[in-house]
């Protein structure tokens, strides 16, 4: 290897990363360096399958648009990842302390059971083992609320107490608790534990658009019903459409008095398959877009200072930080159901 | 732990008091009294209980020296419409002949300033017996009613002669016994300390014993103890329901006398086991006695001249004298004049009055709480229809005092807010005037059916009725029948009348190309004027005439807030009448009146009349410190409408006008009611139940039924148009059009097909069908039992015309075969077998079928009925009352075991509902499209890398 023969003029102290290298030695006639054999190059795998091209060199514009496109590529693969996996982490780990939290507070029964609640409180554990179905429940059915886990409808009873008690929950995003709800029989057993007592739901149905609803419940009685949703063919599992609902009736348990209180309606944030284009998540999306922009700029500008492994150890944290909080955000804008 | 327990305790406290209110109303609803049935016929109800009526001879006699010379005598004869299963705030009808004629007309005729009236008709109500003469049920003055202390304490200011005591008129009486024309009669020894700056002089106090034998004092000003319903206000919030009646020249009168129990006034007491009367007492003067001779010294005038002054005083005849005067407005109505006290209406416990008194016996209904006290069962209570509240008044105490029955309990509600509360299974049964009404995607309603496994059982055959109450400035109502049509109704309704005279200020209520106010009231509108002739204006002198009517009530309809089948029927027959629904389409009326823009093209019919009207009044118009603090839109005030229907039957009963446009300043300046109209400027219009209209007297309104045109010409007249007022023919008229629907289950009235045809004409367009909701599955078995006996009964003997337990009151129609009501009985009979098997089948209304494995246990399911109108062969109505002792119960054929045998025709197996398709484009696209999108731009971004290579500077 005629390395020591290779004259590399450098006047800024960066090095050139290996690939220009590379083909600074190509455009000098050198072979490339560090070649192992059997394991040609790209160029000369094109050049094998026949794609090569006239190799034009780039402008600085269409290095400029690769570059942009090939971020918005990972943008958006990063984007699905997010919603698909990295959702369910962060729900699983709010559940985990909710269920600290919910276990202490049924001990000491500071569990909220009526009345008005503030939303994101847990207010009981639902457990339906046919589907391995284990979940804390919170107040409220915004999207923001259901990042947490299932969530209860706040105009309807709680659990336990009379009348039909509804509660919502994701089916592909953020864990993902009630994808299998399309899966429960009539008959299932789901147990809802709430400040008042633990309860047995028996499923009656589980019903998609056009299918005939329910008997009617009598005076004084519980019933509960879980929403959410569901997709067909390619679309299930990762992009439901349609709300499906599953209904249970109390067979054990007694039914509690429900404390006054309970508003009569939601706002519209908490209705059914609705994202919260509110304020409250646009503002801190924009300052999340803000402070991406901002980390970007400046790990660009570190990139002029540093080596690239510095940039690299500071900026993956950084970058991952924000673009997960901007996520979130994103994910709060999308209906709330799915 | 502690909060725990406090947290359930106050939710249990919290359920407690909840179902308190719910059952506490409903059985505020009493009951009728169990033993008096004296009712024979099925005919309406005014006419089954005949008029009490009694005439007495009265007279007025003085003794002067030694001498009895009659003054006057005359022969009255009263009568009262109702005396017997009395309600509280009932309405009865008192009317006289041959009474001396009133003078010093107060309009007011139940205020306390009315008692100074010259010769009224005193009418009062009192405890006691009207035929005991002695013992404790015994009337006398200190147990009759009066509201205030004026009417029952006189401090004497006869005109002292030479320091000579006082003797005025009613210490002259000849009647009185010795200790009533002492000095001080009544006066409490030791004297009140409050009263001590009244002392001196003659005085009388009456005091009044109330229903546990307490004595009140009253006392001047009411400075001895008042009793709780008293007032020292002239015109207080609750008036008074003691009435002094003007008699006109001719000697007759009628008054409206409001009958109060002890629901209204506990002091009295009147209850059905305290007994109470009517007391009329018409005025005729004290009989004067001015010698005294059986009297000590110190109770007669001591002197010639004093006796003189005395009689001169006391035989005074006010501004009539044996003759009456020609008839002069201002002799009659001078507000201002000194009073008369010999002839005053506040003597009327004089002994001279006294003894003229007719005493009435009045029997009271069982009082509303009968069924809390009796009956311990747990109430099954019945959502819905305030306009079904009359009957239930009735028949509760029938379920509720038997034993092997239930508890039944109406739960007064809007109808649209029951069935949607049955839909969704928070209760088991509701009232309902039409089949649920649903919002549609482009605007408006449309009445859609229950959801299956829900019956619409016929229950009872009413109606809404228009109320006017026009009092003239006699305080008499006005006698003549109003007409409406809908395009006036439409004009209330919508907030078209510039009330108070706004047209000037708001553009919208201008005739756009004229530029002319809308008229400010509807008795400036021109086609009121031309259906309604005989209300004159202004002319004092007729008694028919109103006044100026300076208030805002008559430039609308008081009616229901929130929603209510009532305003659904009155809106479809507004909607039906091609002259109004062009008039609500921007066309004028051939006078220019426009509708307000807010409602133009409104689509009709609604469950709940909106208010769209913002417009604020500037303060040129309106200025205080209301419109400062809390600007409203001035219509809005105008219009208040009513949560509770109970309410405007009230102010519709006491000439209330409730239209918020006064400024009440205080701490807190805020809108508050007009108030109680005057005689003379009382012009009232609302909507409220039938029932309600014939318990409190109020006077309905005629629709009309046909004619009318849009062509735009304006008319004088009433002719070519046809109008119904609300009575039983001509409910059976509407009844006879209205057809089963099978789509939504139940029966519809036809408001577009009465419009042409003769079947319409007679028609009352305000009939409503009152029909039970009840599902026919998922009912507990005894709730479903419960639920099928009241079906039953109020297909059977619940249609009993009549004022006793059970029965059913005026203002209902009783569903029969002679009325048009055979299917309807038939498909609530039908009803009631489905809800007692819980077989989740509803009948079909046009072919009502009673379900074929029905065991023949208490409910008298009788079996078909006619079908497709032809009679079922071989029926005979005759044998079929074994169960239902009821005369009209209608087509029940006897052969009801065998009959249904028959196909059991096709059992709706319709669902409940159907889930609604609740979906979203963007959950389902999202992560699909930005997944897509992202490999479609790495996979060329990767290709475009390895086929390029960036420009590298040398």
């Amino acid at each position: 290897m005629a390395a020591e023969g290779v004259e590399v003029t450098t006047n800024d102290v960066q090095q050139l990363p290996v690939d220009e290298v590379a083909a600074s030695k190509q455009i000098a006639g050198e072979p490339a360096l560090q070649q192992p054999p059997g394991n040609p190059g790209p160029a000369r795998l094109a050049g094998r399958l026949g794609l090569i091209l006239p190799r034009r060199p780039l402008s600085p514009a269409g290095v400029a648009s690769v570059a942009t496109m090939s971020t918005v590529a990972v943008l958006g693969l990063w984007f699905v990842f997010y919603a698909l996996v990295l959702s369910g982490l962060q729900e699983n780990h709010t559940q985990h302390v909710m269920y600290s939290q919910l276990r202490q507070e049924l001990a000491l029964a500071t569990v909220p059971i009526g009345g008005a609640i503030k939303p994101g409180t847990p207010v009981g554990l639902i457990q339906a083992p046919e589907i391995g179905l284990s979940q804390v429940v919170v107040e409220g059915t915004s999207s923001a609320d259901l990042t947490k886990g299932p969530g209860h409808l706040a105009s309807t009873p709680l659990p336990g107490q009379a009348g039909i008690s509804v509660i919502f929950g994701r089916s592909a995003t953020f864990g993902a608790p009630f994808h299998a709800v399309h899966d429960l029989r009539a008959g299932a057993i789901i147990t809802v534990t709430t400040g008042q007592g633990a309860f047995k739901y028996r499923v009656l149905d589980v019903r998609g658009p056009g299918d005939p609803l329910p008997s009617v419940a009598g005076l004084g009685q519980s019933s509960l019903t879980l929403e959410t949703t569901a997709g067909r063919g390619w679309r299930s599992g990762w992009a439901p459409n349609e709300v499906i609902y599953a209904d249970a009736r109390l067979v054990k348990g007694q039914v509690q008095a429900a404390p006054a209180g309970r508003p009569a309606y939601v706002p519209t944030v908490d209705d059914p398959l609705t994202g919260d284009t509110t304020d409250a998540v646009l503002y801190p999306l924009i300052l999340g877009l803000f402070g991406l922009l901002l980390v970007s700029v400046g790990l660009g500008y570190a990139y002029t200072r540093w080596t690239l492994w510095q940039v690299w150890f500071v900026g993956l944290p950084a970058v991952v930080a924000m673009l997960w909080i901007v996520s979130n955000m994103v994910m709060l804008l999308l209906p709330n159901l799915a | 732990m502690s909060s725990l327990r406090s947290r359930r305790l106050a939710g249990l406290a919290t359920v407690a008091a909840l179902l308190g209110l719910v059952v506490g109303p409903g059985a505020a609803r009493g009951g009728a009294v169990a033993a008096q049935a004296t009712i024979a016929s099925p005919a309406a109800v005014t006419s089954a209980h005949a008029a009490f009526t009694k005439t007495k001879k009265i007279s007025r006699v003085n003794l002067v020296n030694g001498v009895r010379k009659v003054v006057d005598t005359r022969t009255v004869s009263v009568s009262v419409s109702q005396t017997q299963d009395l309600r509280d705030r009932q309405n009865v009808n008192v009317s006289w002949t041959g009474a001396h004629p009133t003078g010093g007309i107060v309009p007011q005729q139940n205020s306390s300033e009315a008692s100074v009236e010259q010769y009224p008709v005193v009418l009062m109500m009192c405890r006691g017996k009207a035929s005991a003469t002695s013992g404790k049920d015994q009337i006398s003055p200190e147990t009759c009613w009066t509201q205030s202390p004026i009417e029952r304490t006189q401090t004497g200011t006869s005109l002292p002669v030479d320091d000579s005591p006082d003797f005025p008129p009613y210490r002259l009486d000849l009647y009185a016994s010795a200790a009533n024309r002492g000095a001080d009669v009544g006066v409490p020894n030791p004297l009140p300390k409050a009263c001590k700056q009244f002392a001196g002089g003659t005085q009388y106090w009456v005091p009044f014993i109330d229903a546990s034998r307490h004595v009140f004092h009253f006392g001047p000003q009411g400075c001895a103890g008042l009793p709780p319903g008293s007032s020292l206000l002239a015109n207080p919030l609750s008036p008074s329901n003691t009435t002094y009646g003007v008699t006109d020249l001719r000697g007759n009168g009628s008054a409206k006398f409001v009958i109060e129990t002890a629901e209204t006034n506990a002091a009295l007491g009147c209850s059905n086991t305290v007994p109470c009367s009517l007391v009329i007492i018409p005025i005729m003067g004290t009989s004067c006695d001015p010698a005294g001779n059986s009297l000590p010294p110190s109770d007669r005038p001591p002197s010639q001249a004093a006796q003189a002054a005395a009689l001169a005083e006391c035989s005074q005849t006010g501004f009539f004298g044996a003759a009456a005067p020609d008839f002069t407005p201002q002799a009659i109505t001078a507000p201002q004049f000194a009073q008369i006290l010999p002839v005053s209406g506040q003597l009327w416990w004089s002994a001279s009055n006294w003894r003229n008194r007719i005493a009435v016996p009045l029997t009271f209904a069982q009082p509303a709480d009968a069924c809390q006290l009796l009956s311990s069962s747990a109430p099954v209570p019945i959502y819905g229809s305030y306009f079904v509240a009359g009957a239930t008044t009735q028949w509760q105490p029938h379920f509720c005092l038997n034993s092997k029955l239930f508890q039944l309990n109406q739960v007064i509600e809007g109808e649209p807010e029951a069935k949607n509360l049955l839909e969704t299974g928070s209760i088991d049964a509701a009232f309902q005037g039409s089949p649920p009404q649903r919002v549609l995607n482009g605007g408006g309603y449309a009445v859609t059916p229950f959801p299956a496994h829900v019956v619409q059982a016929p229950t009872a055959v009413t109606g809404f009725a228009i109320v006017a109450d026009i009092v003239n400035q006699f305080g008499q109502q006005y006698k003549e029948t109003i007409r409406l049509d809908g395009r006036l109704l439409a004009k209330l309704l919508t907030e078209s009348y510039a009330a108070g005279g706004i047209g000037s200020i708001d553009k919208g209520l201008q005739n756009p190309v004229t530029h002319k106010p809308n008229p400010a009231n509807i008795t400036d509108d021109p086609e009121f004027k031309a259906l309604n002739p005989g209300l004159v204006r202004n002319s004092p002198g007729k008694w028919n005439s109103i006044g100026d009517l300076s208030g805002v009530s008559p430039s609308t309809l008081l009616a229901m807030a929130g929603g209510s089948d009532a305003m659904w029927a009155l809106t479809s027959y507004i909607n039906a009448d091609p002259e109004a629904r062009a008039w609500l389409n921007g066309k004028p009326d051939p006078w220019g009146m426009v509708v307000n823009p807010k409602y133009k093209d409104i689509k009709l019919p609604v469950p709940s009349w909106p208010l769209l009207d913002k417009f604020l009044p500037p303060a040129s118009f309106i200025s205080n410190q209301c419109t400062q603090d809390n600007p409203t839109p001035w219509l809005q005030l105008v219009a208040e409408p009513q949560n509770s229907i109970s309410d405007i039957s009230l102010f519709l009963q006491f000439d209330y006008s409730i239209s918020a446009v006064n400024c009440s300043t205080g701490a807190f300046p805020s809108w508050s009611a007009q108030g109680q109209e005057v005689p003379g400027d009382t012009f009232i219009l609302g909507i409220t139940s039938l029932a309600d209209a014939y318990r409190y007297g109020l006077k309905t309104v005629a629709l009309e039924t046909q004619g009318g045109s849009t062509s735009g010409a304006k008319f004088t007249t009433s002719t070519g148009r046809s109008f119904a007022a609300p009575t039983n023919p001509s409910l059976r008229a509407a009844l006879k059009t209205m057809k089963p629907d099978v789509a939504t289950g139940s029966w519809s009235v036809p408001y577009s097909a009465m419009r042409s045809g003769a079947a319409g004409k007679s028609a009352y367009p305000g009939t409503m069908l009152i029909s039970t909701d009840v599902p026919t599955t998922g009912l507990p078995k005894n709730l479903a039992h419960d639920y099928s006996e009241f079906l039953d009964f109020a297909a059977g003997s619940g249609q009993r015309p009549g004022l006793g337990t059970g029965e059913l009151p005026a203002g209902y129609l009783p569903m029969s075969a002679a009325n048009g009501a055979s299917k309807m009985l038939a498909y609530t009979r039908a009803a009631a077998a489905d809800v007692a098997a819980q077989n989740s089948q509803v009948p079909s209304p046009s072919n009502p079928q009673v379900p074929p494995s029905q065991s023949p246990s208490p409910a008298p399911s009788s079996g078909s009925p006619t079908s497709g109108g032809q009679p079922t062969s071989g029926s005979s109505s005759g044998g079929s009352s074994s169960q239902s002792p009821s005369p009209s119960a209608g087509a029940s054929s006897s052969a009801g075991a065998s009959a249904p045998a028959t196909s059991p025709g096709p059992t709706s197996t319709q669902p409940v509902g159907l889930t609604a398709d609740v979906r979203s484009a963007l959950s389902g696209l999202v992560l699909p499209l930005v997944l897509l999108i992202a490999l479609i731009i790495a996979t060329g971004t990767f290709v475009a890398w390895m086929l390029w290579r960036p420009k590298v500077s040398k």
